[in-house]
C-alpha cells in the first residue's frame, strides 16, 4: 500500500495504491490523516490503483471526510474500480461522500 | 472446530491468531477457489468478508489461539466456515450502526459486521463445542 499527497493549486490530492486491508490501514492511517486534515483544503482521493478495501479503509476515508467537513472543506473520491465501488455502495459511504469517475470530475465537484 | 459434513473435495486450513494470518488465510482460500469459475465481483466479496471475519478474531478474539477455515463449493454456492477457539462470542448479534444521513452525524467504524451480513447470501453463528463458528454462504453466479 502506498500513499502520495500532492497539492493541485489549493486542492489536496491523495493517491492511494495497493490493498487497503487491515494491516495496511494500521500502517497508513496516521500518515493519511496527518497529510490531509491539517491543511483543511478541499481534497480529492485517487482510488484508481486501490485493488481491495474493507471496513477499516471505509473508516479511514470517513474519518478524514468528517474532519474536513468540520473545517468547511470538501472530500471527493474518484477512480474506484467496480470491486471498490461495490464496497463503497454496500456500506452506503457513497450517500454522504461524493464519488466521481475521473480526476477532472472530482475537481469539478470540489469547485462547485 | 468440529468437522462439518463436507465432501472429500472440501478444503480446510488452520492458522494461528496473528495479524499475518489475515493475509495468509486470504491467499490460501484464493488458491482453493482458483479451481472454480468465480467472477471478480463475487471473489472480491468473499475476500472482504474473510478479511472482516479473520481480522475480527485477531483483533477481538481474546483467548483464541487458532482459526480454522473450511470451504466447499457445491451447487453454485461457496460454503465457508470460520472457527476460532476463543470464548463464546456471536459477532453477528451486535446491532448495526445507524444508517448514514449526514457526514457530520456519521458513526465512524462499525461497518465490518454489516459488510459480512450484506455481502453474503447467509451468515449464521453457532457455538460448536469449544469453538465459535461462523457459517457463511456466497452465491457464485
Amino acid at each position: 500500500m502506498s500513499l502520495a499527497i500532492t497539492d493541485l493549486s489549493g486542492v489536496t490530492k491523495a493517491a492511494l495504491s495497493g490493498r487497503l486491508d487491515t494491516s495496511s490501514v494500521d500502517r497508513l492511517e496516521v500518515r493519511f490523516v496527518a497529510g490531509i486534515v491539517p491543511k483543511g483544503q478541499n481534497t480529492i482521493v485517487d482510488l484508481s490503483e486501490v485493488s481491495f478495501m474493507a471496513s477499516l479503509g471505509i473508516r479511514m476515508l470517513l474519518s478524514v471526510a468528517r474532519a474536513l467537513s468540520r473545517q468547511g472543506a470538501k472530500f471527493v473520491l474518484y477512480g474506484a474500480s467496480d470491486a471498490i465501488m461495490d464496497i463503497i455502495e454496500t456500506t452506503a459511504l457513497s450517500t454522504i461522500i461524493p464519488v466521481a469517475p475521473t480526476e477532472a470530475d472530482a475537481l469539478a465537484v470540489v469547485a462547485a | 472446530m468440529e468437522p462439518r459434513p463436507l465432501s472429500p473435495d472440501a478444503w480446510s486450513a488452520t492458522f494461528p491468531v496473528a495479524l499475518a494470518s489475515v493475509e495468509q488465510a486470504r491467499l490460501a482460500l484464493e488458491t482453493y477457489l482458483r479451481g472454480f469459475a468465480i467472477g471478480d465481483r463475487v471473489l472480491n466479496r468473499i475476500e472482504v468478508v474473510l478479511e472482516e471475519v479473520v481480522s475480527n478474531v485477531v483483533r477481538h478474539g481474546h483467548g483464541a489461539d487458532r482459526i480454522t477455515l473450511q470451504a466447499e463449493c457445491t451447487g453454485g454456492v461457496l460454503h465457508l466456515s470460520v472457527g476460532d477457539n476463543g470464548p463464546a462470542f456471536d459477532p453477528l448479534a451486535a446491532a448495526d450502526p445507524a444508517p448514514f444521513t449526514t457526514l457530520g452525524e456519521a458513526t465512524i467504524g462499525g461497518q465490518g459486521i454489516p459488510l459480512i451480513k450484506r455481502l453474503t447470501q447467509s451468515a449464521h453463528y453457532a457455538r460448536d463445542g469449544a469453538f465459535n463458528r461462523l457459517d457463511l454462504a456466497f452465491a457464485l453466479t
